[in-house]
C-alpha cells in the first residue's frame, strides 16, 4: 500500500540509484496525467535498452571466469529445450577447497521479465571479485544468473507477460489442441499488451471502466455511484481457433519458478505435468541437493519476503508443513529483513504467490534460510494520482485465476477466463501471500494507486515507454478495439543505469549474509580422571555466529546433523553414547556431551566432530589428557 | 450383469470360433506353473516367450533401467486387427513396486498369461481383448525383488528400491542393515539371554516364547524368564552402537508420485522430490504418454484389501460422487470374486498415503484406479477369521510341513552376548503358499478383467436428422456408454486433465449446436462458438446416454458425418443422409 509519509526517503533513494539530476528536477513537478510528455513517447521496447542478448550475456560470464580463473570455476548446470545453456559460476578463494566451505547461493531470472535480476547478479559477482575478496576466503558463492535462459530470449524478442514459461508445450485451456492460439502483437509495436473493446456484445461482458482520474487507466465500476462498466479487456491478439477466447493458449510453457516441489500448484498449466519436470527446475534442484554447505540462498526474481515478512500462521494443503515459513524462524528472517532494507533502502516491492517457487522450495524442502528479493522496486516520482476506486483486491477478487498473480500483472496476464467452473489454476492456494500482495494489483487489472504510481514513473521518468497509449486498430473478428496498457517488463525492469548502484545494495546485504553464517565449532574438551584408567570427558559445541546451524525447518527436513562420534570401544563407554547426532545448535547456544570411558594409560581415545558447517574436529585425549585437536576447514 | 452380458455376446459369437466347452482349463503354449515364485532373472525369458508365442497379441519393451540398471518391462497386449492399442481403451496394471511383496509380480504374469493363452479358447476373452488394451508393469522395483530373492530377508524387509539412502542421518549409506548370522538365508528375530528376561520358551513347543506374568508369586516375589526380545537379526555393523538403523535402500516408490507428495518428515520414504527414481520416472513418463488408459491396477501384498483413494482426508473431495459410484460398483464385484477381500479407502481404513501410485493416476490423472493387497491370513481357514498364532503355526506345521520355520540356534552376539536367532522365514507371511497361489492369481486376474470389461464402451443410440425446411435440418445424436466407467471421470473434468470428449460434425453447415438436458428436451443449450465440435466436458457416464442437436444447413440428400472422439473410449464415426432415417 502507498505509505505518503515514506515518500520523501524513497525520492533520496531514487536519487541515490544514479538517476541523473535533470530527470529528479522533472520529477519534482508532476506530469500532468492527461497529457504526458510532449515529446514523442518513447518506444516500449525502450525498457530493454541496454540487455544484452543470451550470447553477450555468455561471453561476459566467461570472460569473468577466465580473468579469474583461481578464483572462478563456471559449469553448465542444464541445456534448455531450445539449446541454450543454464551456467552457474562457483566463486571461492581457493577452487580446490571451495566445496569444502560454507555456501551461499544466488539465483536470478528465472522469469524472462526479470532481465533486471541477472544484470544485478552478474554485476554482484563482479564486485565480490574486485572488492569483496575476502568474503571467498570465508564462503563459496553459487550464482547462477539466468536461471531461464529461454523465456529470457523468448521475452527480448517479444514482451509479453507470459515472461516465465519455457518452450515445452501446453494446453493452458480445454480443448483438444495445443498452443493454437497466442497473443499477436497487433499494434506492431512489439510489445503485447492489452485490448480493450468498448461497448461489446452480450457475449463479451464490459467489466471495466476508465478511471477518471487518469482515463489511460482502467477500473472496476461502482455500481453504487450509477457507473456502468464500458469495456472488456483481453490480451493483445486474434481467436485464432475461433472458441471465442482471445490468446488463450500460448506457445509454450511450464514456468520453472512454479515447478518446485513445496505447494506445487498440481492443475496450473504453468506448473508443469510433475515437479521439477522441467531441466531448468530439475538441474538447480540438484544441484543444490548436491551442496549441502549451502546455508543461505538469495532468489532475486518475482518473489518477496523481505520487504514484506512471511506470514508463519497458514499450513500448505494437508497441514502439516508452514505455507511461508516456520515460525521458529520468522525471528531469524526478520533480523535480515531488517540489515536487508539498511543495506538496499528497499521498502517497496511486489510479491506473487511463491507457489512451486525455487525460492520456497530451498527454504521448505532443503531447509535452506532463502530470501526472495524482487531486487528493484518503483522508484517514488511524485505524489501520485489518487483514484477513487479500486485498490487492488477487487480486481484480485474477480475472475483472474490465483495463479495468475504475476508482479507485472496489470500489463498483461492472462485474458479472463469464461471457461466456466473449474478453469485451470482455479485450485485453491493453501495459505496463498494473498494477504500480503494486496500491494501488487493481479489479474488483468488497471486502475489502482499503485498503477498510478507507476504510470506517474513512466511519465516522468521513462519518457512514458512504460505504457502504451491505448491506440485504436481494426481487429479481424472484433472490429474497431484499442491496445495498449501497460509494457510488460516494465515494472519488472529497472533502466540498466540503474542496476550499479542496485548490486551496491545487494552486496551490502551479502556483506551481512557472510557476516553472520553460523559458525559452530568445538571446545576444547574438559578431562577429569575419576579413578586410574577411568576417565570422565566433558564435551560442548557453541555457535558463534548470527545463525543457526539448521533453519527450524531444516531440523524438520532432516538436514545432516552434526555427528560426533567417540572411538572409544562401546564396552568401554561407561556413560554417555558412541555417536551423538544435533541436528542444530542456535546463535549462542550450546550442546554438552558427556561421556565416562574406561582405557588404558597409554591408549588414545578420538573425538570426531563433523558437520556441514562445521570444521572437523578431531581431538585426542590419552592419560586423562587431550594430547591432541586438529580442525579441518571441511564438514563433511 | 455385465459379466452376463459378456457371456451372452460370447455366446451369439461362439459358432465362428467353434471352442471347446469340454474343459475348463487353458490349452497353453506357453506351459507355466503358477504354484511358484519366479526369481527375477527368470521374469524377462517369460515375457519374452509369452511374446514370441502370441506375436499377434503380444509384444514386450523396455521404458526404462533401473538404479542398478535392470530392464523395467511393459507388455502390450493388443488386437491390431481391431485397432491400435491407442485408440483403445486400456487397463494399466502393475506390480511389485513394493521389493518383498513378490506375488504381485506371478499376478500380474498370470493375467498376460491367461490373456493370451484363452484368447482363441474362450469367447468371453476374446471379446475382451479385442475391444481393449492392456498395459502390463510386471515388476516395477526389480532391483529390490532380485535382493529379497538373493538376500536375507524377512516378510517385511523391505519395500525399498537400492538407491542408497542415508537413513540415520550420519553421512554414511546403507552401512549397517540386518545381518544373517545364522546364515540359513532369512532375516528372524533374535532373543537375547537375559536373567531378567520377560519371556520363557513354551514348554509344550520351544519354538514359542511365553511371556512369563509379571503378577509377584504366592511368596510376593516376581519371576522372571530367561530370554528378552532383541529385534531382528543383525549387529552394529558400524559401530555407533545401534543395530540395524541403515540398511540397503531406505525408500518407498510408492510414495514418490506427484500428487499430494509430501517430503520425507511427513511421509517417510518419499524420496527427495517426485519421481526422483528411474523406475517412478520411467513408469509416469509411459502412462503419461498413453492417455487412452482409462483403468488400473496396482498389486500390493497383504491383507485382503481393494483399495482406493484418497491417500489423505484432505483429498476427499478428490473423489466426486459419480466416480465413487464407479469405485464403488467395481470394488462390490471385486469383494465377490475375491474371498476375503475388503474393498476399503486408503486414508481412512489404512492408513495416510502421500504421493501414493493409485493416488497419483486417480487423483492426478482421473483414471479409475485399485491397489489391491494380495493374500490375507483369513484365507488360513477360511472362516472369515484371523487365526490366532496358534493356530497359525499348527496350519502352517501340517499343511506346509515346517517348511517356512527355522528352528532357534544358538549363537554369540557381538553385543548381545547369548542369543537365540530363528523363527518364521521370509515365505512364512504375507504371500500365498504356492499350492494357493494359482487361485490368488486368477482371483485377481478376473477382478481386472471386470474392471477392464468396465471401460467405456460406446455407441451411438440415436443419429436423426429432421427436415426443418429452409434448408435446415435438425440432427439428433444420443451417445450411449454400455459400461460402468465414464468416458471421461468427473475428477479428469473437474481439474481440466487431459481433453474432453468431442462431438464432431461434418460435411454440412452446422449453424448451432449443444447439448440437450434429456431425451426428452425439446430445447438444447446452445454453445456460443465453434458449434461444428461440441466439447463433452463430462463425457459420457457409466451406463448413461447424454444427447445433443445441430442445427445444420444443407441441401437435400447431403451427407452428415458425425464423429464422437474420447480419448478413453474408442471414437465412434457415422454419418447420415439428410433426408432419410438412419
Amino acid at each position: 500500500m502507498h505509505h505518503p509519509t515514506l515518500g520523501r526517503r524513497r525520492l533520496s533513494a531514487i536519487l541515490a540509484l544514479g538517476v541523473s539530476a535533470p530527470l529528479a528536477a522533472q520529477t519534482a513537478a508532476p506530469a500532468p496525467t492527461d497529457a504526458p510528455a510532449a515529446t514523442p513517447p518513447a518506444s516500449p521496447r525502450s525498457i530493454l535498452d541496454g540487455y544484452p542478448d543470451d550470447a553477450t550475456l555468455a561471453k561476459r560470464l566467461l570472460a569473468i571466469a577466465s580473468s579469474n580463473a583461481d578464483r572462478v570455476s563456471i559449469e553448465t548446470l542444464a541445456t534448455t529445450r531450445e539449446g541454450r545453456s543454464i551456467h552457474a559460476m562457483t566463486l571461492a578463494g581457493d577452487r580446490a577447497t571451495a566445496a569444502d566451505r560454507p555456501a551461499i547461493l544466488i539465483v536470478a531470472g528465472m522469469d524472462g521479465a526479470q532481465l533486471g535480476s541477472t544484470e544485478i547478479a552478474t554485476a554482484l559477482a563482479e564486485r565480490m571479485l574486485a572488492e569483496h575478496g575476502a568474503w571467498l576466503d570465508e564462503v563459496t558463492i553459487h550464482l547462477v544468473p539466468r536461471a531461464n535462459p529461454d523465456a529470457a530470449a523468448g521475452f527480448m524478442t517479444q514482451p509479453s507477460a507470459l515472461s516465465a514459461r519455457n518452450t515445452r508445450p501446453v494446453r493452458e485451456d480445454r480443448d483438444a489442441a495445443i498452443d493454437e492460439d497466442g497473443p499477436r502483437d497487433l499494434d506492431g509495436n512489439g510489445v503485447i499488451t492489452l485490448l480493450r473493446r468498448a461497448n461489446p456484445p452480450a457475449s463479451d461482458p464490459a467489466q471495466w471502466i476508465a478511471d477518471p482520474a487518469d482515463p489511460r487507466l482502467l477500473r472496476k465500476p461502482d455500481p453504487l455511484q450509477g457507473e456502468l462498466a464500458i469495456y472488456s479487456l483481453h490480451v493483445e491478439g486474434l481467436d485464432a481457433d475461433g472458441d471465442g477466447l482471445i490468446a488463450e493458449d500460448a506457445p509454450g510453457g511450464v514456468d520453472p519458478d512454479r515447478n518446485f516441489p513445496h505447494r506445487w500448484m498440481e492443475f496450473a498449466a504453468e506448473a508443469g505435468p510433475w515437479p521439477l519436470s522441467e531441466a531448468e527446475s530439475l538441474e538447480l534442484a540438484k544441484f543444490v541437493i548436491e551442496r549441502p554447505r549451502i546455508y543461505a540462498a538469495l532468489v532475486i526474481g518475482r518473489h518477496d519476503n523481505l520487504v514484506s515478512l512471511p506470514d508463519p500462521r497458514p499450513r500448505e494443503a494437508g497441514g502439516r508443513i508452514p505455507a511461508q515459513i516456520d515460525e521458529a524462524d520468522l525471528p531469524l528472517l526478520t533480523e535480515f529483513a531488517k540489515a536487508y532494507k539498511e543495506a538496499t533502502g528497499q521498502d517497496r516491492a511486489t510479491s506473487s504467490d511463491d507457489a512451486g517457487s525455487l525460492a520456497a522450495w530451498l527454504y521448505h524442502q532443503r531447509g535452506i534460510l532463502t530470501f526472495a528479493s524482487s531486487g528493484w522496486w518503483r522508484p517514488e516520482v511524485a505524489e501520485a494520482p489518487k483514484p477513487e476506486v479500486g485498490d487492488g483486491d477487487a480486481a484480485a477478487s474477480d475472475g483472474a485465476p490465483a495463479s495468475d498473480g504475476e508482479a507485472e500483472a496489470p500489463a498483461v496476464a492472462e485474458p479472463p477466463r469464461r471457461g466456466g467452473r473449474g478453469a485451470r489454476g482455479g485450485r485453491g492456494m493453501g495459505g496463498a501471500r494473498a494477504a500480503r500482495t494486496s500491494a501488487a494489483p493481479s489479474g488483468p487489472a488497471v486502475g489502482d494507486a499503485e498503477q498510478a504510481a507507476w504510470l506517474a514513473y513512466s511519465d516522468g521518468v521513462r519518457g512514458c515507454a512504460g505504457f502504451v497509449a491505448w491506440t485504436e486498430i481494426d481487429h479481424p473478428t472484433l472490429g474497431t478495439v484499442e491496445v495498449g496498457g501497460f509494457v510488460p517488463g516494465f515494472m519488472t525492469i529497472p533502466p540498466i543505469e540503474a542496476v550499479p548502484a542496485l548490486a551496491e545494495g545487494q552486496a551490502k546485504f551479502l556483506a551481512e549474509v557472510v557476516a553472520r553464517r553460523p559458525k559452530p565449532r568445538v571446545l576444547e574438551p574438559q578431562v577429569r580422571t575419576l579413578a586410574p584408567g577411568l576417565y570422565a570427558i566433558d564435551l560442548s559445541l557453541v555457535n558463534d555466529g548470527r545463525m543457526p546451524t539448521a533453519t527450524a525447518m531444516g531440523v524438520r527436513d532432516m538436514t545432516p546433523p552434526i555427528v560426533v562420534r567417540i572411538s572409544a570401544d562401546k564396552q568401554a563407554i561407561r556413560s554417555g553414547v558412541k555417536q551423538s547426532m544435533i541436528p542444530s545448535i542456535g546463535p549462542g547456544e550450546r550442546r554438552d556431551l558427556a561421556w565416562i570411558v574406561s582405557a588404558a594409560p597409554d591408549e588414545t581415545i578420538e573425538i570426531a566432530a563433523v558437520g556441514p558447517l562445521l570444521p572437523e574436529t578431531t581431538v585426542t585425549i590419552q592419560g586423562g589428557k587431550v594430547v591432541a585437536s586438529s580442525e579441518k576447514e571441511t564438514g563433511r | 450383469m455385465n459379466l452376463r452380458s459378456i457371456l451372452l455376446t460370447a455366446t451369439a459369437t461362439s459358432a465362428l470360433a467353434a471352442p471347446s466347452f469340454a474343459q475348463q482349463q487353458i490349452d497353453a503354449k506357453v506351459d507355466l506353473a503358477w504354484n511358484r515364485y519366479y526369481p527375477t532373472e527368470e521374469i524377462g525369458a517369460i515375457l519374452e516367450r509369452l511374446a514370441k508365442a502370441h506375436p499377434d497379441l503380444a509384444s514386450v519393451e523396455t521404458i526404462g533401467t533401473s538404479v542398478e540398471g535392470r530392464p523395467i518391462w511393459v507388455f502390450t497386449i493388443n488386437n491390431p486387427t481391431t485397432g491400435t492399442d491407442t485408440e483403445k481403451p486400456a487397463i494399466y496394471i502393475d506390480g511389485s513396486i513394493h521389493a518383498n511383496e513378490i506375488q504381485a509380480t506371478e499376478t500380474v504374469l498370470y493375467s498376460i498369461w491367461y490373456l493370451l493363452e484363452a484368447y482363441d479358447e474362450v469367447p468371453a476373452i476374446r471379446e475382451l481383448v479385442d475391444r481393449t488394451a492392456w498395459y502390463f508393469v510386471p515388476l516395477v522395483n526389480p532391483d529390490g525383488r532380485v535382493s529379497w530373492f538373493e538376500e536375507p530377508h524377512t516378510p517385511h524387509s523391505s519395500r525399498t528400491g537400492v538407491g542408497p539412502i542415508d537413513d540415520d542421518g550420519d553421512g554414511l549409506f546403507d552401512e549397517d542393515g540386518p545381518d544373517d548370522l545364522d546364515g540359513d538365508g532369512f532375516i528372524e528375530q533374535m532373543w537375547r539371554k537375559d536373567p531378567f528376561g520377560t519371556h520363557r520358551r513354551d514348554p509344550r513347543d520351544p519354538r514359542r516364547f511365553e511371556r512369563v506374568p509379571t503378577e509377584p508369586k504366592a511368596d510376593g516375589t516376581r519371576e522372571y524368564g530367561d530370554w528378552s526380545m532383541a529385534g531382528q537379526e543383525g549387529i552394529d555393523n558400524d559401530g555407533d552402537g545401534r543395530i540395524n538403523e541403515d540398511g540397503k535402500g531406505g525408500y518407498d516408490m510408492n510414495r514418490n508420485w506427484p500428487t499430494a507428495w509430501h517430503p520425507d518428515h511427513v511421509q517417510r520414504g518419499a524420496g527427495p522430490y517426485p519421481l526422483c527414481w528411474p523406475e517412478t520416472r520411467a513408469v509416469a513418463e509411459f502412462i503419461l504418454s498413453k492417455p487412452n488408459i482409462a483403468a488400473g491396477q496396482a498389486y500390493h501384498n497383504t491383507g485382503g484389501m481393494i483399495l482406493r483413494g484418497p491417500g489423505a482426508a484432505w483429498r476427499e473431495g478428490d473423489y466426486p460422487r459419480q466416480d465413487v459410484a464407479v469405485y464403488y460398483a467395481i470394488a462390490r464385484a471385486g469383494a465377490e470374486m475375491l474371498p476375503f477381500y475388503r474393498p476399503m479407502i486408503i486414508h481412512s481404513d489404512l492408513y495416510t498415503v502421500h504421493g501414493g501410485f493409485v493416488n497419483w493416476i486417480a487423483e492426478g490423472l482421473g483414471i479409475v484406479s485399485f491397489t489391491n493387497e494380495l493374500w490375507t491370513d483369513k484365507r488360513i481357514l477360511q472362516t472369515g477369521e484371523n487365526p490366532d498364532a496358534d493356530a497359525r503355526q499348527r496350519w502352517q506345521d501340517r499343511m506346509l510341513f515346517g517348511q517356512t520355520w527355522s528352528d532357534w540356534k544358538e549363537l554369540e552376539h557381538p553385543e548381545y552376548g547369548t542369543v537365540l536367532v530363528g523363527g518364521g522365514t521370509k515365505y512364512s507371511s504375507r504371500i500365498p503358499p504356492p499350492f494357493m497361489l494359482e487361485e490368488e492369481c486368477h482371483r485377481n486376474f478376473a477382478f481386472t478383467a471386470f474392471h477392464a470389461g468396465e471401460m467405456p464402451l460406446l455407441r451411438f443410440e440415436k443419429v436423426e436428422a429432421t427436415k426443418l425446411g429452409g434448408g435446415l435440418w435438425q440432427l439428433d445424436v444420443a451417445v450411449g456408454n454400455d459400461r460402468l466407467i465414464p468416458s471421461r471421470t468427473a475428477r479428469a473434468a473437474d481439474k481440466a486433465i487431459g481433453v474432453p470428449d468431442r462431438l464432431r460434425v461434418s460435411g454440412v453447415e452446422v449453424v448451432a449446436a449443444g447439448p440437450m438436458r434429456n431425451g426428452l428436451a425439446t430445447t438444447f443449450d446452445a454453445v456460443p462458438n465453434r458449434p461444428e465440435t461440441l466439447h463433452v466436458e463430462g463425457g459420457i457416464p457409466g451406463h448413461g446416454t447424454r444427447w445433443f442437436r445441430f442445427i445444420v444447413k444443407a441441401p437435400d440428400g447431403a451427407t452428415a458425418r458425425i464423429a464422437y472422439e474420447a480419448e478413453k473410449a474408442k471414437d465412434l464415426e457415422a454419418s447420415v443422409e439428410l433426408g432419410r432415417v438412419w
